[in-house]
């Protein structure tokens, strides 16, 4: 099964790309291949939300890209988190952390069903 | 965004797009890379590739759309597609655009001079500010007020910026200044009117108090109009001498500016004081208005609620003549816009937008049906672009923004167009409202063009909606050969049935119109207009205060005419044909009071000669003798019409009528009648019908010798042209009384004309209304057949292959435009007796089901529809088989 786009919550692509920049400078089919290997194949990204994502946050600001020589022997696009990226990501990700405590903490309790 | 900042968009726009290939290319060539390494076969990793990346143009989409500012990403490549589309299919387009432009033309036409006719503006400073003030009766009756109530309403309210003032309107004739005496529109003023209105004269100065006080030297203001053409626009003229009223010696003081004849055309204006019989006046005649300028912080409720109490004592002082006498209060521009039949609610002025509104839906409907049409024609296109990557919406759009452009270029065509209709009609009629003005603003403009986009907008969505959203499937898989669905079919045929209902109801109106028209043609040709001039002529009062001198005049003017070569007739007579005449109330027929309150019925007085030189004879009866009119020797002449609606069956000669002249209670725009005419008068003769001011009405025609009114129209035949006659009347009248003013002379041909000019405007505007509707709706209906004509023609190949006569392929769409129009009939005749109903205020004697009218308007409409849909019906039939399928 591929999953598609809608598997992620709204947003979370967004967060993971910036976290998987955040390593260092990388290109479109680095990032997908990263967050699948990460993910063990449970978060598949197709091109056509990974690059709409990668170029919002380029648009946004958060992104900052250029061209450079790579192992192919090609030019490639290489994207790198720009000072307000990186603001964001830490922003983003410590709610997303708080978020997933809670949301398991109320999980664990008793009650509700079974 | 600058000019410059755009063209880097454009330039940077390019690289971008070749940065984004670049950057997808390489994904899906290390994704290969990658599963080659893994040691698949290429061929099943492009395949997998395929299938997750979901498309590479979706993906390049769905990039673009990140970077564009939303929704108006690409409406320029969107417009210039739409704009390539509609120059492609340019007999489409100039059809569409002509349709629309012209229904625009019409809308905007109407409702420009309805706005114009409706909301005039006064050249004075807030006219909005200005309360007029007059009296209504306990009968609801509106007049003006007595110079006694003015007083006192003067002197107790405060409430005004300033002081108020007053005015009552009076012809005013100004000669001995080294022009021929002349008549104008007059008006007298207290001192203080000018100043409320905040205008003030160009040269010389404006009245003072001085100049309003009972026996203060008589002054007068005059328009720039007069004193263009009467004095040369002279320096000099101020303190001129004239005598006025023929009588009165008075001085010329100021000279008011361009534009400034308040009330509406008047020429003349003199202190109230001057006013004729002023100190005289009961205070139950009550020729006088009142106004005065309201201070920012105060409405029209301060005003009634100050002048109330001020009326309610008044009539308790004065019960005989003020009792339940009410103030009206209005603002001036209240009192002109909306007075009288000055009103939208007004069938005269809402029936024609309305008509015009409704071509505009014919039209628009007319569009929708080809942009149906068209939609299945694109379908391929559509499917294509879809499966490309476009959205839905883009689509939607795409279409919308055809349609907005097809109607953009209408309305701008449609703007010049009535410029052009409004220019030339405006410069040829004489404005017949006061303050009367095309008015091309902005607001209206932007409004009408709002009303226009908005429904052709509205009428594009549709059509566009259904042609982006079946498009993706059937348009690939059929190769483009188009068949269209029942539902489409059926919103066609909807709207066909619709634009004929509406149509049927139209053409009806303006065939009411036409009727009307005509039948004021058939009701003139009972006056004998050529070779004929008439005149006002208005004796004052202080020179021929008796009957008995007035009729002396008459006689010594007739005399005097008569001997003139060329004169053949001359009679007098209180109004002469097409002009207002006089009205009193009939209060019994044979002896039988009629209803309560009695019907005002048109009364003229005419000498015996008039239904000889005037009108075509009498149909029944005499005309008077030289005795009638003296005391004992009563009689009247009633009209046809009167004995229609009075009289009943049997011979009218000898039955007796009572009239009486309308009591106390008088307008300021009637003139005072004369004395009261014998209580009981026998008919002796009836008249035909003639026409006075609109349509023909019921009349009493009274011998002229009774009262000999002040007031009269003069009319003398000629023969051999009127060149001779019209200088030869004015030198028969001033040569018995130097001092007398003639009003313009005009010929009984030109009263009519002007009469007609109303009613033939009216009648046009609805045949241009009604003709449109119908052309439209027959290019509707043709344009549709035509199309399911060649979208069928493969059907009918087959058909006529396996033997189908030419009878029965016609008559399959003969069918359909058969079904159309007899739908269209059903549903358009409760819409045009509705539309006959409500007409019937405008034309007065219309029948609101006037069965001739109505028969010869639905041939009209079936013929044209036959036509319509014959055409096309017989080019199916001429179809030839072996070509139509071989173009498969």
């Amino acid at each position: 099964m591929v999953p598609d786009k809608s598997d992620l919550p709204q947003g979370t692509l967004d967060l993971l790309i910036l976290h998987v920049v955040a390593g260092g400078a990388i290109h479109g089919y680095g990032i997908a291949q990263r967050l699948q290997l990460i993910s063990r194949d449970v978060v598949q990204v197709p091109q056509g939300s990974l690059y709409p994502a990668l170029h919002r946050l380029e648009n946004r600001g958060l992104l900052t890209a250029e061209w450079k020589m790579s192992d192919t022997g090609r030019e490639s696009k290489f994207y790198r988190l720009t000072p307000k990226g990186r603001k964001q990501l830490k922003e983003e990700a410590a709610s997303w952390l708080r978020l997933t405590e809670a949301v398991g903490l109320i999980l664990k309790t008793a009650g509700g069903s079974r | 965004m600058t000019l410059w900042t755009l063209s880097r968009r454009v330039l940077r726009r390019r690289a971008l797009e070749r940065e984004l290939d670049a950057e997808l290319r390489d994904h899906i060539e290390r994704e290969l890379a990658d599963g080659v390494r893994a040691g698949q076969a290429e061929a099943d990793v492009r395949r997998q590739i395929r299938l997750t990346s979901g498309g590479l143009d979706q993906v390049k989409e769905a990039c673009r759309d990140v970077r564009r500012p939303p929704a108006l990403g690409d409406l320029g490549a969107d417009l210039r597609f739409a704009w390539r589309v509609l120059a492609k299919d340019r007999w489409f387009t100039a059809g569409a655009i002509l349709t629309l432009a012209l229904a625009m033309a019409v809308a905007n036409t109407t409702f420009i001079s309805t706005y114009a006719d409706l909301w005039r503006d006064f050249p004075f400073e807030r006219p909005d500010r200005i309360a007029i003030m007059r009296t209504v009766d306990a009968r609801g009756r509106e007049a003006g007020l007595s110079f006694a109530d003015y007083q006192d309403w003067h002197r107790d309210a405060r409430v005004f910026d300033g002081s108020s003032a007053a005015f009552a309107i009076g012809t005013i004739s100004l000669g001995r200044d080294g022009a021929a005496p002349e008549q104008f529109e007059g008006l007298y003023v207290s001192a203080d009117m000018f100043s409320v209105l905040r205008v003030k004269p160009m040269l010389g100065r404006d009245f003072s108090a001085a100049d309003d006080r009972p026996g203060a030297e008589p002054v007068a203001i005059i328009s720039s109009n007069i004193w263009k053409s009467r004095y040369a626009a002279s320096r000099d003229v101020l303190g001129r001498k004239v005598t006025v009223n023929a009588a009165t010696p008075a001085t010329i003081i100021g000279v008011m500016p361009d534009g400034i004849r308040f009330i509406d055309f008047t020429d003349v204006w003199m202190p109230l004081a001057q006013m004729p019989g002023l100190a005289a006046q009961r205070r139950d005649t009550r020729p006088l208005m009142m106004i005065g300028r309201l201070p920012d912080d105060a409405d029209l409720d301060r005003v009634r609620a100050e002048l109330t109490p001020i009326a309610a004592n008044l009539a308790v002082a004065h019960p005989d003549t003020n009792r339940d006498v009410r103030p009206l209060v209005n603002t001036l521009l209240e009192a002109y816009n909306g007075g009288g039949e000055m009103k939208l609610t007004n069938s005269t002025f809402y029936m024609p937008l309305l008509a015009a509104a409704f071509v505009l839906l014919i039209a628009a409907a007319n569009l929708a049906n080809l942009l149906l049409a068209r939609a299945a024609y694109r379908s391929r296109e559509i499917a294509i672009r879809l499966a490309i990557g476009a959205t839905q919406w883009r689509i939607v759009r795409g279409l919308l923004l055809e349609s907005l452009l097809l109607a953009s270029v209408a309305w701008v065509l449609a703007v010049g167009f009535s410029w052009l209709v409004l220019t030339i009609s405006a410069s040829h009629a004489a404005p017949q409202l006061p303050y009367w003005r095309i008015k091309m603003d902005v607001r209206l403009l932007g409004t009408l063009a709002a009303i226009a986009l908005v429904t052709t907008g509205l009428f594009g969505l549709a059509p566009a909606l259904y042609a982006s959203s079946r498009a993706t499937a059937d348009g690939l898989k059929e190769g483009g050969r188009l068949s269209t669905p029942p539902k489409v079919r059926r919103w066609t045929h909807a709207l066909l049935v619709g634009q004929f209902a509406i149509t049927l109801a139209l053409l009806n109106g303006a065939g009411l119109a036409a009727r009307q028209f005509f039948s004021f043609y058939a009701l003139d040709r009972n006056v004998q207009t050529s070779d004929a001039v008439t005149t006002l002529i208005r004796l004052p009062a202080q020179t021929y205060a008796t009957r008995d001198q007035r009729v002396a005049f008459h006689e010594q003017l007739k005399t005097r005419l008569l001997s003139v070569p060329g004169v053949t007739a001359s009679t007098v007579a209180s109004a002469a044909p097409f002009s207002p005449a006089g009205r009193r109330q009939l209060t019994s027929v044979d002896g039988r009071p009629t209803t309560e309150p009695p019907p005002d019925v048109m009364t003229v007085l005419v000498e015996p000669a008039y239904f000889h030189t005037v009108v075509r004879g009498l149909v029944l009866g005499e005309s008077f003798s030289e005795l009638h009119g003296a005391p004992g020797h009563e009689a009247a002449i009633v009209n046809q019409r009167f004995a229609e609606v009075y009289l009943g069956a049997g011979n009218p000669i000898g039955r007796r009528l009572e009239i009486r002249p309308p009591t106390g209670q008088r307008t300021y725009l009637r003139e005072a009648d004369g004395p009261a005419p014998p209580v009981s008068v026998p008919i002796v003769g009836v008249a035909p019908d003639i026409r006075q001011v609109r349509d023909a009405v019921p009349t009493v025609y009274l011998p002229f010798r009774a009262e000999a009114p002040a007031a009269i129209s003069l009319i003398v035949r000629g023969s051999g042209g009127l060149g001779p006659v019209v200088p030869a009347v004015r030198d028969a009248v001033n040569a018995i009384d130097p001092d007398l003013a003639l009003g313009v002379v005009r010929t009984l041909d030109e009263l009519r004309d002007r009469s007609r000019a109303g009613p033939a405007d009216m009648a046009s505007r609805y045949a241009t209304i009604g003709g449109l509707a119908l052309v439209f709706s027959g290019v509707g209906l043709y344009s549709a057949m035509a199309y399911a004509v060649r979208r069928r023609t493969q059907e009918i190949a087959v058909r006529m292959a396996l033997g189908a006569q030419a009878t029965q392929v016609r008559w399959l769409f003969l069918k359909t435009g058969a079904w159309v129009i007899s739908a269209g009939v059903v549903l358009g005749v409760p819409a045009a007796l509705v539309v006959g109903r409500l007409l019937q205020n405008t034309f007065v004697r219309t029948e609101a089901r006037d069965l001739v009218t109505f028969i010869v308007t639905v041939a009209v409409l079936v013929t044209v529809a036959l036509v319509a849909s014959l055409v096309p019906a017989r080019r199916a039939t001429r179809i030839e088989p072996t070509t139509a399928l071989r173009i498969e």
